[in-house]
C-alpha cells in the first residue's frame, strides 16, 4: 500500500468544441490553461453506475479564469469547456487520469471584498439524461418513418406503441445496424451471438444515440450527436461482457434512465475509464455482470486495529427487505415467477413484493430478476459509511477502487462501541474525495456495503 | 525583522521612499537605481525623513500547519507545513523640522501607498503593484512584489517649528501594511542562465528557500526540458512538449519564436504575450518546477536551439 507519501493533484482545463473534419468525431479538445494552483475545495464524487461530479471554486477575476480564449469565451465557461483530473501518489513521477468531465454549471457570486466561480463538471454520462432511447432505425415515439419495413414492429392488438423492442437471442431483431455514413460508425456491429442483456442493450443505445440524435428518424450522422464517450477499445480494454439474457421495452425514456433502469435490476455494471484523448472522447465505457476485484487486505478498521478510519456510520433498516416475490412480466402471458426465502421470513416475517415488471417479457427474464432481487433484499438493508484516515488508511485508485470488495472492521472487542461488531468484506459504492487546501487527498466518505446488499 | 538597515519602498507613480535616511534628501540612496525612479525625501534640509521602527511580518510567511488526532490513539497525524502569502507590517516615524517638511513627508508616503492599492488580483492585467526592498548586513538587496493590504495612517500630536534643541518639528507615526503574493523574498539582481541545445546550466539559487524561475526555451519543434527534483535531486521532473498523446500537437504548430514558461503560474506562451503553447504540454509526464535552495542543473534536448533562465535567488524572510 502507498502510505505516507504525499498526494498530489493537478487541474487541467481544455477547450471542447466542434470542429467537423478534424477528427473522427468532429469534435476537439484542447488543453488551455491550469487550474490547479488557483482551484479551492476541490471535491470529487464518484458512484457506481453513475456520472462522475467535480467541484471547485476559482477567483473570478483571475485571468486564468476570466480572459478571452480564442473562441470569444472567458477561459472558465459552461458548456465547452472541460476539466480532466490528473493525480500522482509522490512528488515525482508520471501523473494519472482519474477524472474527465465537461464544465456542466458555473455559479458566480461576490460579496463586498472578493468575487468567486463554483464549477461543476460531469463526465459524459450525464449527457445521456438528454438522449432519448432509440430503436436500432434510429427512431422514437412518435415513428415518422414511412417504410413498413423500418418500422418498429406492432403488436396485434391495435394498439399504437412507440416503444423499442430488444430481444435477446432473437436474430430478427439483433441483426446488424446498417451504416447508412462511412467513417468509424459504418459497421454498426453491436455484438455477436454471444453478447446478451443489459449491457448488450446499453451499448446498443449509446451506438444510437450517437449515430441518429437529433432526427426522427434518425439522420445521417453528425457530430452534434456524439456524447463524448467511446464505446470500443483498440486493446480489448473495458469489453461489453454477456450479462444474462434480458428483454425490455423502454417507453419515452431517457438513455440515462434506461441505465439507472438496467443496472438496478443488477444485471449489469459499468466501468468507465477515463481517457487523455483530443477529439472529445473523456470516458471509454464497458459493462459486465460484475466489476471490480477482491482485496480482503485492503483494511479500513474504525476502533480497531488498525484504526485507520475517523468516522463511521452504519444504516441497518428493513425499509427495502423483500423475501417473498412474485413478479409478471408486462403482457403476462400465462406465466410468473416466484421467489421466497424461508429463513428470511422466519426471522423477520414475510415481506411480499408482488409486481408487474413492465417491459420483461420472458420467463427466463423474470426468472433472473427475481433470483437476483431476493438475493439483494432478504436481509435488511446494510449501508456502511467510513472516513478513511489521511496519510494512515489505504489510497483510493492505488489499492482499492469502485466495484472492489475490501474489509472493513468496527468494534471489534469483548464490547464493541459501535454495537455490533463488523467485520468482513464490504463492496465499495461510491468514493467522496476532497483535495484539502492543506493537506490534499482526503477521502471525504467511502460508501460500502456487503457484497449481496442494497445500496 | 532588523529595522536599522536600509528600506524603501517603490512604487510605478510616486518614486522610491527610502526609510532611514533622516538629511533630508535620498538622491543616491536608492536600493534599486536600475529602475530610474524619484527618490523621496529629496530636497529637504538636514532632520527630516522616515525612521523605520518597527517591522512585523517580514522574517517569513505564516504556516498552514494541517493535523488530524490519530483514530482512538494518543497523538496527531501532523501534515505537510505550507506557507501563506506574507503580510508585513511597517511602523516608524515620520521625523520633520518644520510642520510643511512633514505635510510633505507623509503626502509622499500616502501617495505611494495608494499608488499600490491594487485594482486588480496579482497577475491581472488591472495589477498594480510596488516593491518592498530592504538590504540585509553582508547581503545583496532583496525584495518583495507588494498590493497595499491595510491603510496608510499617521498620527501624532501637533507641534510648531523647531519645538526642541533639535529643531524637530513633533514627530508623527506612520503605519500600513503590505501583502506579498509570494512567500518568499528575493534577490533584486536576478541570474540569467543561458543554455545551449542539448546543453545543461547551473541554475544559481544562494538563498535557502525554493525559487521559481522563468524560463525561455528557443524552440522550432518538440522539445523536453529537464529541472532539479523537489528536494533537490540532481533531477527528477522535466517538461516535455510536443511529445504529447494528442495528434494536433504531435508536433505541434509553431507560433512564435520562444515559448516563456512562468513556473510559478503555470503558463505557457509564446514570445511572452502571444499565443498559448500549453496545448503541446504532456500532461502525464511533465512538471512545472522550482529550483531548490542550492541551485540546480538544467538541460534541454530536442528542437530546443537556446533556453534562458531568469531566476532570482530566494529566502524565507
Amino acid at each position: 500500500m502507498s502510505l505516507l507519501l504525499p498526494v498530489e493533484y493537478r487541474l487541467v482545463l481544455a477547450a471542447d468544441f466542434y470542429s467537423p473534419g478534424d477528427t473522427d468525431t468532429d469534435w476537439v479538445t484542447t488543453n488551455i490553461g491550469m487550474l490547479d494552483g488557483i482551484a479551492s475545495g476541490v471535491d470529487l464524487q464518484l458512484i457506481m453506475n453513475r456520472s462522475g461530479q467535480l467541484t471547485f471554486d476559482v477567483p473570478a477575476e483571475d485571468p486564468r479564469v476570466c480572459a478571452l480564449w480564442d473562441d470569444g469565451d472567458p477561459m472558465v465557461s459552461c458548456g465547452n469547456r472541460a476539466v480532466k483530473v490528473w493525480r500522482r501518489v509522490g512528488d515525482i513521477g508520471p501523473w494519472s487520469l482519474i477524472y474527465g468531465g465537461r464544465i456542466w454549471s458555473l455559479e458566480d457570486s461576490g460579496d463586498g471584498d472578493t468575487v468567486s466561480t463554483r464549477v461543476t463538471c460531469f463526465d459524459p454520462l450525464k449527457i445521456l439524461e438528454k438522449r432519448v432511447c432509440r430503436d436500432k432505425h434510429g427512431c422514437y415515439f412518435p415513428n415518422l418513418e414511412t417504410d413498413p419495413a423500418k418500422q418498429p414492429v406492432r403488436p396485434n392488438d391495435g394498439s399504437v406503441p412507440f416503444y423499442l423492442p430488444l430481444a435477446s437471442g432473437g436474430s430478427a431483431l439483433q441483426a446488424l445496424d446498417e451504416g447508412d455514413w462511412d467513417g468509424s460508425y459504418s459497421s454498426h456491429d453491436i455484438g455477436d451471438s454471444g453478447e446478451h442483456g443489459a449491457s448488450f442493450i446499453i451499448k446498443s443505445l449509446i451506438y444510437r444515440t450517437i449515430k441518429f440524435a437529433g432526427g426522427n428518424p434518425g439522420l445521417p450522422f453528425t457530430g452534434a450527436g456524439h456524447c463524448h464517450i467511446e464505446l470500443d477499445a483498440e486493446d480489448s480494454s473495458h469489453i461489453w461482457a454477456a450479462t444474462a439474457p434480458l428483454e425490455i421495452e423502454f417507453d419515452q425514456q431517457t438513455i440515462a434512465q434506461a441505465i439507472q433502469t438496467l443496472t438496478g435490476m443488477l444485471n449489469v455494471e459499468l466501468s468507465i475509464e477515463y481517457i487523455d484523448k483530443f477529439d472529445g472522447v473523456f470516458i471509454r465505457l464497458g459493462g459486465g455482470p460484475r466489476l471490480g476485484s477482491d482485496k480482503p487486505d485492503v483494511i479500513l478498521a474504525y476502533a480497531t486495529e488498525p484504526n485507520t478510519t475517523s468516522a463511521f456510520s452504519r444504516t441497518v433498516s428493513l425499509d427495502n427487505m423483500g423475501n417473498y416475490f412474485d413478479l409478471s412480466g408486462k403482457k403476462q402471458a400465462g406465466y410468473n415467477h416466484i421467489e421466497q426465502d424461508l429463513t428470511s421470513q422466519q426471522k423477520f416475517l414475510t415481506f411480499e413484493q408482488v409486481e408487474n415488471i413492465s417491459g420483461v417479457e420472458s420467463k427466463k427474464g423474470l426468472t433472473a430478476l427475481a433470483k437476483e432481487r431476493l438475493a439483494m433484499q432478504k436481509d435488511p438493508r446494510n449501508l456502511v459509511s467510513v472516513v478513511p484516515m489521511p496519510d494512515l488508511s489505504p489510497l483510493p485508485f492505488d489499492d482499492y477502487y469502485l466495484g472492489d470488495t475490501i474489509t472493513v472492521e468496527a468494534g471489534e472487542g469483548d464490547y464493541p462501541v459501535t454495537r455490533e461488531v463488523i467485520e468482513g468484506l464490504q463492496r465499495v459504492y461510491g468514493i467522496h474525495i476532497v483535495v484539502d487546501d492543506d493537506y490534499g487527498e482526503v477521502v471525504q466518505e467511502l460508501i460500502v456495503s456487503p457484497q449481496t446488499g442494497l445500496v | 525583522m532588523e529595522v536599522g538597515i536600509p528600506w524603501s519602498l517603490w512604487t510605478p507613480d510616486n518614486g522610491e521612499i527610502v526609510f532611514n535616511v533622516l538629511s533630508g534628501d535620498a538622491t543616491g540612496k536608492s536600493l534599486a537605481p536600475d529602475l530610474g525612479a524619484s527618490v523621496y525625501p529629496v530636497g529637504l534640509p538636514d532632520g527630516n525623513g522616515y525612521l523605520m521602527t518597527q517591522i512585523v511580518g517580514a522574517d517569513g510567511a505564516s504556516l498552514r500547519n494541517p493535523f488530524h488526532n490519530r483514530p482512538h490513539a494518543h497523538g496527531g497525524v501532523v501534515h505537510r507545513f505550507r506557507r501563506t502569502d506574507k503580510a508585513i507590517a511597517l511602523e516608524g516615524l515620520v521625523v520633520a523640522t518644520k510642520p510643511e517638511y512633514r505635510s510633505e513627508l507623509i503626502d509622499n508616503l500616502r501617495n505611494a501607498c495608494l499608488d499600490i492599492l491594487s485594482p486588480g488580483i496579482f497577475g491581472s492585467p488591472q495589477e498594480v503593484f510596488g516593491r518592498l526592498f530592504w538590504q540585509p548586513v553582508g547581503s545583496p538587496v532583496r525584495f518583495h512584489k507588494v498590493h497595499l493590504s491595510n491603510m496608510f495612517d499617521a498620527v501624532g500630536p501637533a507641534a510648531t517649528e523647531g519645538g526642541s534643541t533639535q529643531g524637530i518639528a513633533g514627530p508623527k507615526t506612520y503605519s500600513f501594511e503590505l501583502t506579498s503574493e509570494h512567500p518568499e523574498a528575493l534577490k533584486w539582481a536576478g541570474d540569467e542562465t543561458d543554455i545551449d541545445g542539448y546543453g545543461s546550466g547551473f541554475v544559481p539559487n544562494d538563498g535557502n528557500t525554493e525559487t521559481w524561475p522563468v524560463v525561455q526555451v528557443y524552440t522550432s519543434g518538440p522539445f523536453t526540458l529537464f529541472g532539479p527534483g523537489p528536494n533537490g535531486e540532481p533531477s527528477g521532473r522535466s517538461m516535455r512538449w510536443g511529445f504529447g498523446p494528442d495528434p494536433r500537437q504531435n508536433p505541434p504548430p509553431i507560433d512564435g519564436t520562444y515559448i516563456e514558461i512562468d513556473m510559478f503560474r503555470q503558463t505557457m506562451y509564446w514570445d511572452g504575450d502571444g499565443d498559448s503553447a500549453l496545448a503541446g504540454l504532456d500532461m502525464s509526464n511533465s512538471d512545472f518546477f522550482s529550483i531548490t535552495a542550492g541551485g540546480g542543473d538544467v538541460s534541454t534536448t530536442g528542437a530546443a536551439s537556446a533556453v534562458k533562465v531568469f531566476s532570482n535567488t530566494a529566502w524565507v524572510g
